[in-house]
């Protein structure tokens, strides 16, 4: 059923949204609006755009789950994933979850439509990057409609996501692994702070005395999502704790890599990963105590 | 409160918003107009019946640019529709382009320049130059090394330091809305406002209309930075304009700020090393007030107040320069400049301490009071009182034992790591509080308030000031005790052309100030009661010659200490502890006292970038010494500068690096200590 | 355009507005409500709170047409209900309230956070076996069913500084265990 005006259209199954998508190929996706509404002079100005909200369609509301996986729908929100996952997710994806803005906007928040603002990057799609988590995306931009399933950190590049228009996040697939070391850092504030924010996800097991599976990703809400390679490589099989001098000569690479790789990193911004990544290699201790730190 | 019989529905309303020119500054603005509807309308300069300026300060300022863009953001018109969707979408039709002027046309920038002298500054430093050279030449010509360091001992040398206050706009981010509406002969403007009798002479300059003829409404309001001082005005005007000409409701909305100016503040002391004893002082500030230096007089008065240090001097000179810039007029800002000029000056004074090799406390214990200018310019009470709470407070926050090791600490290498994080510091400091204008301001020195005493035993107090705040509330209490009525019995005059102009409410005046105008009336009354018949009306302050020679007086002084570090996570200024020690005059509540006192901290603190430490770690002790008998003035400005001082040095001493801007921020530390790492 | 339906403070409403139009908006213009900082220009400064359904919400991020048939309530209706008037007492227990300009909004977050907290109390006299086994059963969430940090967190979604997190976390507290006392919630 369609509303009856210009603008908005509320398609109520994927068929018909890819019909809708079909018929409007100048329109953009509504899920909980919080980022459009915020920047309404962006994208609600011209007379042009049409709007297509999903909240109506049921598939994009699924949450599955099995032994190794859970299946979220976008239109999920996070306050609804923070309590149906509070048992089930690791403690690297709850504290991303419960610092995400607050209780009552994160009522309005949905998955989908975090991992999916077109120049802004915030803590989750970092997050779930680091966790290997993917995405089922859906094209409407054919008569025939497709599927396929991404990696998280495929994503994006150079800060844009790299969604075709036409294309949909259905569903998110997060593993349920938990590690050994969980780390996460949000330092500033996103939406109000993007150019000096860092948002940090670690992640690494402990066999004994030595250190391995290392994924780490930081966050430059305005630059984009960044994950380290050399950092993986110089602390694979390294052993803990990390005298100071490591940690300071590994940062320091880490900030090289940054340059190299990603543009529009403020200094400021530099010196905060730097800084956490040191202090997350002194907090990596033998012990496999967690250890909770909210920034 | 809103008047709720205003509807925004009201079909014979208008709403209006004022289009502020977003480039062009310097240049002429030409507009290109679409064809405008009957019911709308637009008010452009030419369409001013009176005047297109509003006299403030014996200044005079534009309503709408009319030649000349003066900065960016300045009015060019109001534009009116019956719904603010017509307006945006007529604004969105008028195009506006701007047309270089011609050199001749251009005005060239008129800077105002303000000396303060208090002895003789140049033949001093004559003098102290003069006998350095003539050491210096000795040293060269002397063969007896005990000799040369004997000369080198009664040596001068001089201390400079800057300050740095960058411009600062506060958005209020909340839309004012000023009604305009004409009923039989009466203009009904319904505003929140700081000063009605700016609003009606402003409306009455522009319009034409006749003053007694112009009611103000005064809409609640609150106003942390002076918001609603000259822009409601501005609005009304161009409203008031609106409603005559369509004989319709007007409403304007808007989207008020307030901004302080930039100001630079440099000192130079001159000392003498051999008895450590300050000797002369200059000191430049300049300025840079935008495209309306208004209150620079007073501006000038109150940073004096504020830049004369405790410390005694034979001269000081104190230059002043307003700059005036295409930049958005910047004065009142929560204040005039004596936090500033507080912070400056005590900053100063610890940097004064260290050069001396002596602990903050013991160099300002030993130098406190012992200005003979400070006294000149302020009408102060007992040194004694302030030595014993400057001690209270060091001795209760063990400020000596913390200043030492903060001090050996800070002389380490690499205090930010995040291995060995220990960039930790501590500022003391100390000032009396000034509220309203200073003495040589004659008109608004002592705001002007009527009490009349009725025959019913009901009391009605007169003044602009407005009446449905926390002071209005101790207003109350001390006519009920002063005059024996009860709280409900006491009014306040209405608004209309009978109500008396107290002049702006700013600067704490409507607190300590008002209290003692007050109890004045209430003293006057009682001296005419039961003698003369009821009921007794009695008129306190104005305008009135001033033959004081003081420019402030205050029963209200304020050391404070605070303890702060850097994150050197964030690389964020982090407040931990916060002692004060007040010694004011009486108080009405004291617990409200104390937690009015503790929302000024945190939000002073955040003002000049500071955090406070997260839950339990943080922690505001107050100690309050009702010391004097009458009302105690307001401590706000002496608390905000005190706050100020003790930050900037503990965050100096945690650094370890000399902070001369404020506020601070954490892109300000990471380039003030590099690649620390 | 969309011909929308409401209930603004027990009264119905029928309005014809834009699909998109923020709630801060609609009641600025067509419900005559004014809320403060309603217009911060997307400078999240979390002052715009209003109830639409009993639950606290942003109104500058809520469209015109999710809110058909729902009941907004405005700080001006809570102030006459029950819950307020806890919070109130709990203002004038401690002697520390937010400032006029962030007044309603903070309030309001308050009042969702005590909302959330669990209810369950556990009685001081029961014996020590049965603490036991309860503590065992019952959350950590419940024990302390709302934490510093997490009121730190919330209260960060209002941009005015005027009061320390501590201060703030010691009002819901009071405030909460008011709440058990007289049953209000």
């Amino acid at each position: 059923m369609y509303y009856k005006n210009n603008k908005l259209i509320l398609p109520e199954s994927i068929n018909e949204l890819h019909q809708t998508v079909l018929e409007n190929p100048n329109s953009i996706f509504f899920a909980g609006g919080t980022y459009i509404m915020k920047n309404r002079k962006m994208f609600l100005d011209s007379s042009d755009v049409k709007i297509i909200s999903l909240e109506k369609i049921k598939e994009l509301f699924d949450v599955t789950r099995n032994i190794k996986h859970v299946e979220v729908g976008a239109m999920v929100t996070t306050n609804k994933l923070l309590e149906i996952g509070n048992l089930a997710f690791n403690d690297l994806l709850l504290s991303t979850l419960s610092n995400t803005a607050t209780h009552i906007v994160r009522n309005q928040i949905t998955i989908g439509g975090a991992l999916a603002t077109s120049n802004i990057r915030f803590s989750l799609p970092g997050t779930l990057s680091c966790m290997g988590a993917s995405i089922e995306l859906l094209d409407f931009s054919k008569n025939k409609m497709t599927t396929k399933l991404v990696p998280v950190e495929k994503m994006y590049k150079n800060g844009l996501i790299l969604l075709e228009k036409g294309n949909l996040i259905k569903k998110i697939k997060i593993p349920l692994d938990t590690f050994d070391f969980e780390r996460f850092y949000c330092i500033g504030n996103p939406v109000k702070e993007p150019e000096s924010t860092v948002i940090f996800a670690f992640r690494s097991d402990i066999n004994q005395t030595l250190i391995n599976n290392i994924k780490l990703s930081v966050t430059f809400p305005k630059a984009g999502i960044f994950t380290s390679s050399i950092v993986s490589s110089e602390l694979d099989g390294a052993e803990i704790p990390i005298i100071p001098k490591s940690a300071i000569s590994i940062s320091n690479k880490f900030i090289s890599e940054i340059d190299k790789n990603i543009e529009g990193v403020t200094p400021l911004q530099k010196e905060r990963a730097k800084r956490i990544l040191q202090t997350i290699l002194y907090q990596i201790t033998p012990s496999k105590k967690y250890i909770e730190k909210n920034y | 409160m809103r008047n709720k019989n205003f509807s925004l529905n009201n079909k014979a309303a208008l709403h209006g918003l004022l289009v502020k020119a977003k480039e062009g500054v310097g240049k002429n603005p030409q507009f290109k107009l679409p064809k405008i509807p009957n019911d709308c309308i637009i008010i452009f300069p030419k369409d001013i019946i009176g005047s297109n300026r509003v006299e403030i300060s014996k200044k005079t300022i534009p309503l709408l640019a009319s030649s000349s863009i003066s900065y960016i953001d300045q009015p060019l018109f109001g534009i009116f529709a019956p719904s603010l969707d017509r307006v945006e979408k007529l604004i969105k039709k008028i195009k506006i382009s701007y047309i270089e002027k011609e050199e001749s046309d251009k005005k060239k920038s008129e800077d105002i320049s303000i000396d303060f002298n208090k002895g003789n500054y140049d033949e001093e430093l004559k003098t102290i130059l003069d006998i350095n050279s003539q050491i210096a030449k000795d040293l060269q010509k002397s063969e007896s090394p005990k000799k040369a360091s004997e000369k080198k001992e009664i040596l001068y040398n001089s201390l400079k330091s800057k300050l740095k206050f960058d411009r600062i706009k506060s958005n209020t981010n909340q839309t004012t809305k000023v009604i305009a509406e004409l009923v039989d002969d009466n203009l009904n403007i319904y505003s929140p406002t700081q000063w009605p009798a700016f609003i009606v002479n402003s409306v009455s300059t522009v319009c034409g209309f006749n003053k007694k003829k112009i009611i103000v409404h005064r809409e609640k309001t609150f106003t942390k930075k002076d918001e609603m001082l000259i822009q409601p005005a501005i609005l009304a005007s161009i409203a008031a304009l609106a409603a005559i000409k369509t004989n319709k409701i007007v409403y304007i909305h808007d989207n008020i700020s307030s901004i302080r100016p930039e100001v630079n503040i440099e000192r130079e002391t001159w000392y003498s090393i051999a008895n450590k004893k300050t000797l002369i002082e200059k000191i430049n500030v300049t300025i840079e007030q935008g495209a309306s230096q208004i209150f620079y007089d007073e501006m000038s008065k109150q940073y004096i107040a504020g830049l004369i240090p405790l410390y005694d001097l034979k001269a000081i000179k104190i230059n002043f320069i307003f700059i005036k810039s295409p930049l958005e007029p910047a004065h009142f800002y929560g204040g005039l400049g004596y936090v500033n000029a507080i912070a400056s000056t005590q900053i100063h004074t610890t940097k004064l301490g260290k050069i001396f090799n002596l602990s903050p406390y013991f160099w300002i214990s030993k130098s406190l009071f012992e200005s003979t200018i400070h006294k000149t310019i302020f009408e102060m009470d007992s040194i004694q009182d302030q030595k014993e709470i400057l001690q209270d407070l060091v001795e209760r926050s063990f400020f000596n034992r913390k200043y030492a090791a903060y001090k050996v600490n800070s002389a380490l290498d690499k205090t930010l790591s995040t291995f060995t994080p220990y960039a930790r510091g501590i500022g003391l400091a100390i000032a009396p509080s000034i509220s309203g204008f200073s003495s040589s301001h004659e008109a608004y020195a002592t705001p002007k308030i009527n009490l009349t005493l009725n025959f019913d035993g009901k009391a009605e107090l007169n003044t602009s000031f407005f009446n449905k705040s926390k002071g209005s509330e101790i207003w109350k209490k001390i006519i009920s005790k002063e005059l024996d009525v009860k709280v409900d019995d006491i009014e306040f005059s209405k608004d209309g052309p009978d109500l008396i102009d107290s002049g702006p409410s700013v600067l704490s005046s409507n607190s300590g100030i008002m209290a003692v105008q007050v109890k004045l009336a209430c003293d006057k009354i009682n001296e005419k009661r039961f003698i003369e018949r009821l009921p007794i009306s009695v008129t306190v302050g104005g305008v009135k010659k001033n033959n004081k020679t003081n420019l402030f007086s205050s029963n209200s002084w304020i050391a404070l200490i605070i303890e702060a570090s850097v994150n050197p996570l964030t690389l964020e200024a982090v407040v931990y502890k916060v002692w004060a020690n007040c010694s004011i005059g009486t108080l009405v509540d004291e617990i409200v006292y104390k937690s009015n006192l503790k929302q000024v901290i945190v939000n002073c603190l955040n003002e000049i970038g500071a955090i406070t430490a997260k839950g339990n770690a943080f922690n505001i002790d107050i100690k309050i010494n009702q010391k004097y008998a009458e009302i105690s003035d307001s401590i706000t400005s002496g608390l905000k500068g005190v706050v100020t001082a003790a930050f900037n040095t503990a965050l100096e001493m945690a650094l370890n690096i000399e902070c001369m801007s404020l506020p601070t921020s954490s892109e300000n530390i990471l380039s003030l200590i590099g690649d620390d790492l | 355009m969309i011909k929308l339906s409401l209930k603004l403070n027990k009264t119905t409403f029928e309005l014809y507005v834009d699909e998109m139009k923020p709630l801060s908006q609609i009641l600025y213009e067509d419900l005559n409500v004014d809320i403060p900082n309603r217009n911060c220009n997307s400078n999240v400064c979390g002052n715009c709170l209003v109830i639409v359904d009993k639950e606290p919400f942003l109104s500058c991020l809520i469209p015109a047409y999710r809110l058909q048939g729902t009941t907004i309530t405005t700080f001006e209706a809570f102030m006459q209900s029950a819950h307020y008037r806890n919070i109130r007492r709990t203002y004038d227990a401690l002697n520390s309230e937010p400032c006029p300009t962030c007044y309603e909004a903070k309030t309001l977050i308050i009042e969702s956070m005590l909302l959330k907290a669990k209810t369950k109390r556990i009685d001081s006299k029961i014996d020590d076996l049965s603490r036991k086994f309860l503590t065992k059963a019952v959350d950590e969430d419940e024990k302390n069913p709302i934490d510093l940090a997490t009121a730190d967190r919330e209260f960060s979604l209002n941009s005015c500084n005027c009061l320390t997190s501590k201060a703030l976390y010691n009002i819901v507290i009071k405030a909460l265990k008011d709440r058990i006392k007289r049953r209000v919630l």
